[in-house]
């Protein structure tokens, strides 16, 4: 279908940069009077398209709530995050329905496909959702990059946990958006299938340019980006470049202090 | 534990309320069908209770024929009675009463009142004596003598009619106008539950009403210190052994009596369908109890987990469903008392008058209502407590709540079996002729339906699902996916839904035949070209054969034949006769004569339906004893036997016989062929101008009669929709819940594919698409258990003239159209609910 960018009310203001997703100002607050909690500070970021990026943080640092505010699936108190140049807050739910469908592409932890659906059939979930036919041939090269070919007739309770999480990556690669956002991907894989999903997205940012942000805890995971944020209470605190499992390691230490 | 199911229930108000809304429709109906003919009841007993206080003493004739449903004639006595009555010492006052039909005519031209399909049309004698008469003059005064006549308020309020006025007036003996000389009020109301009531001067009466020298009864008043039981007493000894007297008391039981016999019927029929909206509503109940259960399957294993035994789960199940179940019923009874008035508002839009009075709601009502309700709750959630008392702790570590699918043949099985035996118990009920089993056989087929149904409903939903899933895309293959994954629960959901359409579809089917059946019937054995049709089936109802004789004096018409209905006991039997006209009756209609001619069919001969012949052991030549209104047996002799019963019924005697026992002569249709050469158009002009002096004569060639004739069933083919819709709401709420209860399963489901993109409206498209194919999916087995009624019950009637068996294409697609509709409806709510869930909760949820 045609339902794409004309549900989309032009930005009021365009990040600088050439940057897939970004907040200027992005605070988050839940709660009201006593019981405030303030979820994000003050953020302003950007994410460069066709980077790696990974935020990392102890529970309850705000970067699940980061992540989600700029996957358009919250909203933030105050300032603004973009897709692109698109402000999010001035999309209606179904323009942000559309933006997710066409823009965004999302891994999970756990629960990424629908049990009643094939393989395929749950990669292809949203371009089918927008009711295009998507380019089949992508969608084929998707799913033998993610070596998925011989099962992609399967459902989901018949393939295993690792196997479910190629399927989530192939999902978020398969409409070709502007940004995968991944929520702990591996968390509930063994190390093996774990590194398996990482390279894969590796793989999809080197080889196919894809922009990808990726929350998690494991300094392993961190290690597979080209960028690690460390958000606390809220705010950013550091930032460290072609990230080494030891150097996240140490600097999760050092902020642990 | 009990604490912790209180707490349950408050935690989960909504889902509370779901389960009772189905055991509060079912029981509103089964509160509210008591309520109403209670109420009804009590109108009419007090009503009649006011009518004859001041009566001491009625004498009447002895005889009387009674051919069930209420309908007993009683012999009319000589007038010589009353003035004998009079001469008795204590006797203050007595009144001959005189009664028969009378049609009145409105102030535009149409008969008020079609006894045909509602309540009686009455003619009356006055009452002199003012404490004996029963009406009081409301307006103007009381009829005195030839040419005038009292009316009732409501059938003068309803036809327009004031004092002063010219009323037309139609009896037995023909179509007059009369002077309106006043209105009157029967007791406190202003008519006899609706009926229609004309009164005469007594002599009027009884030459209107073709009773000269007669009177039906005689009301007596005795003097003052005199008790009931002493002037009975007193009158009885002058009485001839034909006569009986009873008390003023007696008279008013007998007429209540009589009321509620009537009401019974209507009591039956409504709890009939109060019944199976109850049993809809177990079916809705269980649903629901059961996927609860499947979803606190964590919920109680935890609780066992933590020590508590089976009893305690058992028990905490059942406790919620004995507050569930007496809370819907208390509220049921609330709704019910609405439901009272909505029964009596629908019942009047079908023509059925119906005195008001106070609202009555017996103890009785309340307790069964409560017991009722409670009792099948807590029955319902039986399997559901059981099941949820077999959970281990262990379950609580599994994934997943939903139960898992797997082929079961040995359910499959099962179910066919419990089909078959309901079946087959319906095949007997019908044929013994044993309504009850019959019933019950039905419920049987249900229940084997609800067991059989999880096995069948995932390839028939797939296959229902492929037009949608084609049609709609993504959202339509979810759909059908969804429908597909639970099949217990789409088949246990359909269920309800399979009940209320499965009657609807029964009635359709049965419906039909029976039109056609008469269409075809009549097509056959009714071959002349004109009727004029007084819209009358049976005794007190029809126009006066003068009409006829009017008619035979037409040029246009060759043949001109009315037949009546008589009343009668055919060897102690009663049953009604068909009265013919035996010169030109087999003119215009061919039932099959085998033995015997017209000519034979004399005033002391009788021709039976061959079967009837052989029930009685009688042949050509042999006699019979009849007995008709006037008390007295004559021996027919049978002089012809007959094959079609559907027009000329089990017997058949002439016109001049039936005139000579002194009953009402009234013809239901007179019927013609005419002249050869004559244009049909000029026949018929020529026929209504005689008809015109008859305003309850319609007039209607062959074809137009065909289809009147079977247009008549349409009013209580309405009448059951109606009450059948009940059961169809209760459905819908059951689909609601299951729906309501299979999102919530699905929360994280739904929060996904809202996060990867599909809009609120495709989450709706997919729960209104699954909710059309749970829905044709329990049409479909209701339609196919309907065509089965319907063919069984027309197999159990093909011996009573029931030949055709009609299945109505258009009729039962609309039926499965509407149930899909229904669907849809049902998932309105469910579906925007889950269309509005916070996309990050939803994913967050375990």
């Amino acid at each position: 279908m045609t339902e794409t960018s004309e549900h989309l009310p032009p930005a009021p203001r365009v990040p600088a940069g050439d940057s897939a997703a970004s907040t200027i100002g992005a605070s988050k607050v839940y709660g009201m009077g006593d019981t405030e909690v303030h979820a994000l500070r003050d953020v302003t970021v950007q994410f460069e398209t066709g980077r790696f990026s990974a935020i990392m943080g102890p529970s309850g640092s705000g970067k699940s709530t980061l992540m989600h505010c700029m996957a358009g699936l919250d909203r933030l108190t105050a300032g603004e995050a973009y897709i692109g140049s698109q402000a999010l807050s001035a999309l209606s739910d179904k323009a942000l329905t559309m933006l997710r469908r066409e823009k965004i592409g999302f891994v999970f932890q756990a629960y990424n496909l629908i049990p009643t659906l094939t393989a395929r059939e749950n990669i292809t979930l949203p371009l089918d959702l927008a009711g295009s036919k998507g380019d089949r041939g992508w969608v084929d090269e998707v799913i033998e990059t993610v070596s998925l070919t011989d099962r992609q007739h399967h459902r989901p309770s018949e393939l295993s946990g690792g196997q479910q999480q190629r399927v989530a990556v192939a999902r978020a690669l398969a409409s070709r958006p502007a940004i995968i956002f991944a929520d702990e991907p591996t968390g509930n894989l063994d190390s093996r299938s774990g590194a398996e999903i990482l390279e894969f997205m590796r793989r999809a940012v080197d080889e196919l340019a894809q922009t990808i942000v990726m929350v998690t805890h494991d300094p392993v995971s961190a290690a597979y980006s080209d960028r690690v944020l460390f958000l606390n209470d809220g705010r950013i605190v550091h930032e460290i470049a072609d990230p080494t499992a030891d150097s996240v390691y140490d600097t999760m230490r050092a902020l642990g202090d | 534990m009990f604490s912790a199911t209180l707490k349950s229930i408050r935690g989960h108000v909504g889902r509370t309320v779901a389960t009772a809304a189905a055991v509060i429709l079912g029981i509103s109906f089964l509160a509210g069908t008591l309520i109403f003919t209670d109420s009804v009841q009590r109108a009419f007993d007090d009503l009649f209770a006011t009518v004859f206080e001041t009566t001491d003493a009625q004498v009447r004739s002895a005889e009387t024929i009674d051919v069930g449903f209420g309908l007993e004639i009683r012999s009319r006595i000589s007038q010589s009675v009353v003035d004998e009555v009079a001469a008795v010492d204590g006797v203050a006052a007595v009144d001959g009463f005189v009664q028969g039909t009378a049609t009145v005519i409105d102030a535009d031209g149409e008969p008020i009142g079609n006894p045909g399909q509602g309540p009686p049309t009455f003619g009356f004698s006055w009452t002199e004596d003012d404490e004996l008469s029963q009406f009081t003059v409301a307006d103007g005064r009381e009829p005195s003598g030839p040419g005038e006549v009292v009316l009732d308020e409501t059938t003068a309020e309803t036809g327009n009619l004031q004092v002063g006025d010219r009323v037309r007036i139609l009896t037995s003996s023909g179509s007059e106008e009369f002077d309106l000389v006043g209105v009157a009020r029967f007791g406190t109301s202003g008519s006899i539950g609706g009926a229609t009531t004309a009164l005469f001067e007594l002599g009027e009466a009884q030459r209107v009403l073709a009773a000269e020298g007669q009177v039906d009864a005689i009301g007596v008043r005795a003097e003052s210190g005199l008790t009931e039981d002493e002037v009975v007493a007193r009158v009885a000894e002058v009485l001839a052994d034909d006569l009986e007297v009873i008390t003023g008391t007696e008279a008013t039981d007998e007429a209540q009596s009589a009321v509620r016999d009537g009401l019974s019927f209507f009591t039956i029929f409504l709890t009939a369908f109060a019944v199976i909206a109850i049993f809809v509503s177990a079916f809705v109940i269980a649903n629901t109890f059961s996927i609860l259960i499947a979803q606190r399957t964590r919920e109680f294993a935890l609780f066992r987990a933590l020590g508590a035994a089976r009893g305690q789960i058992l028990s905490s199940v059942f406790v919620e469903a004995i507050i569930v179940g007496l809370a819907g019923s208390l509220l049921g009874v609330g709704l019910g008392i609405g439901l009272s008035f909505g029964l009596r508002a629908m019942l009047e839009g079908f023509g059925l008058e119906l005195p008001s009075g106070g609202l009555v709601v017996l103890p009785r009502t309340i307790v069964v209502s409560l017991v009722m309700g409670t009792l099948v709750t807590v029955a319902s959630a039986l399997f559901p407590a059981i099941r949820a008392a077999r959970i281990t702790p262990v379950e609580a570590l599994r994934e997943s709540s939903a139960e898992a699918w797997q082929r079961n043949n040995v359910r499959f099985f099962i179910g066919i079996v419990i089909v078959a035996l309901g079946a087959v118990a319906i095949l007997f009920g019908l044929l013994a002729p044993e309504i009850g089993l019959a019933g019950l056989g039905a419920g049987v087929m249900f229940i084997g339906v609800f067991v059989l149904g999880p096995t069948i409903a995932r390839p028939v939903a797939r296959w229902l699902g492929m037009p949608i899933a084609a049609l709609r895309g993504t959202t339509g293959k979810l759909a059908r996916e969804n429908s597909m994954r639970n099949p217990k629960r789409t088949a246990r959901t359909a269920a309800a839904l399979t009940i209320g359409v499965a009657l609807v579809a029964g009635v359709t089917v049965l419906a039909s035949s029976l039109a056609k059946s008469i269409e075809d019937t009549i097509g056959e054995q009714f071959v002349g070209d004109f009727v004029v049709d007084s819209g009358a089936f049976g005794p007190g109802g029809g126009f006066s054969p003068a009409l006829t004789a009017a008619l035979s004096e037409l040029e246009v018409a060759e043949v001109v034949t009315g037949i009546r209905v008589g009343i009668g006991e055919i060897e102690g039997d009663g049953d009604f006769f068909s009265v013919l006209d035996p010169q030109t009756a087999f003119e215009v209609f061919d039932v099959g004569v085998i033995e015997g001619t017209a000519a034979d069919l004399t005033d002391d001969a009788i021709f039976l339906f061959d079967d009837r012949a052989e029930d009685l052991g009688v042949a050509v030549g042999d006699s019979v004893t009849v007995k008709f209104p006037d008390g007295r047996d004559r021996s027919l002799t049978v002089a012809g036997l007959y094959t079609e019963p559907a027009l000329a019924g089990n017997q058949a005697i002439s016109q001049g016989l039936y005139e000579s026992t002194g009953a009402e002569q009234l013809d239901l249709a007179t019927y013609l062929l005419v002249a050869d050469g004559v244009v049909f158009d000029e026949a018929r002009a020529a026929i209504t101008e005689v008809t015109d002096q008859y305003p309850n004569a319609t007039v209607q060639d062959r074809d137009e009669y065909i289809e009147t004739q079977s247009e008549s069933l349409d009013l209580i083919l309405n009448l059951i929709y109606g009450l059948l819709g009940l059961a169809i709401i209760i459905a819908a709420f059951g689909i609601a819940n299951t729906l309501r209860l299979s999102t919530i399963e699905r929360t994280r489901e739904i929060g996904l594919l809202r996060a990867v993109g599909m809009t609120r409206a495709q989450v709706q498209s997919t729960i209104r698409w699954e909710a059309v194919i749970t829905a044709l999916f329990g049409a479909i087995l209701g339609v196919i258990l309907g065509l089965f009624f319907g063919y069984a019950i027309i197999f159990a009637l093909r011996d009573q003239g029931v030949s055709s068996f009609d299945v109505p294409i258009a009729a039962l697609g609309l039926v499965v159209v509407l149930a899909a509709v229904v669907g849809l409806v049902a998932s309105i709510v469910p579906s925007i609910r889950a269309s509005r869930l916070n996309i990050l909760e939803a994913i967050a949820t375990e």
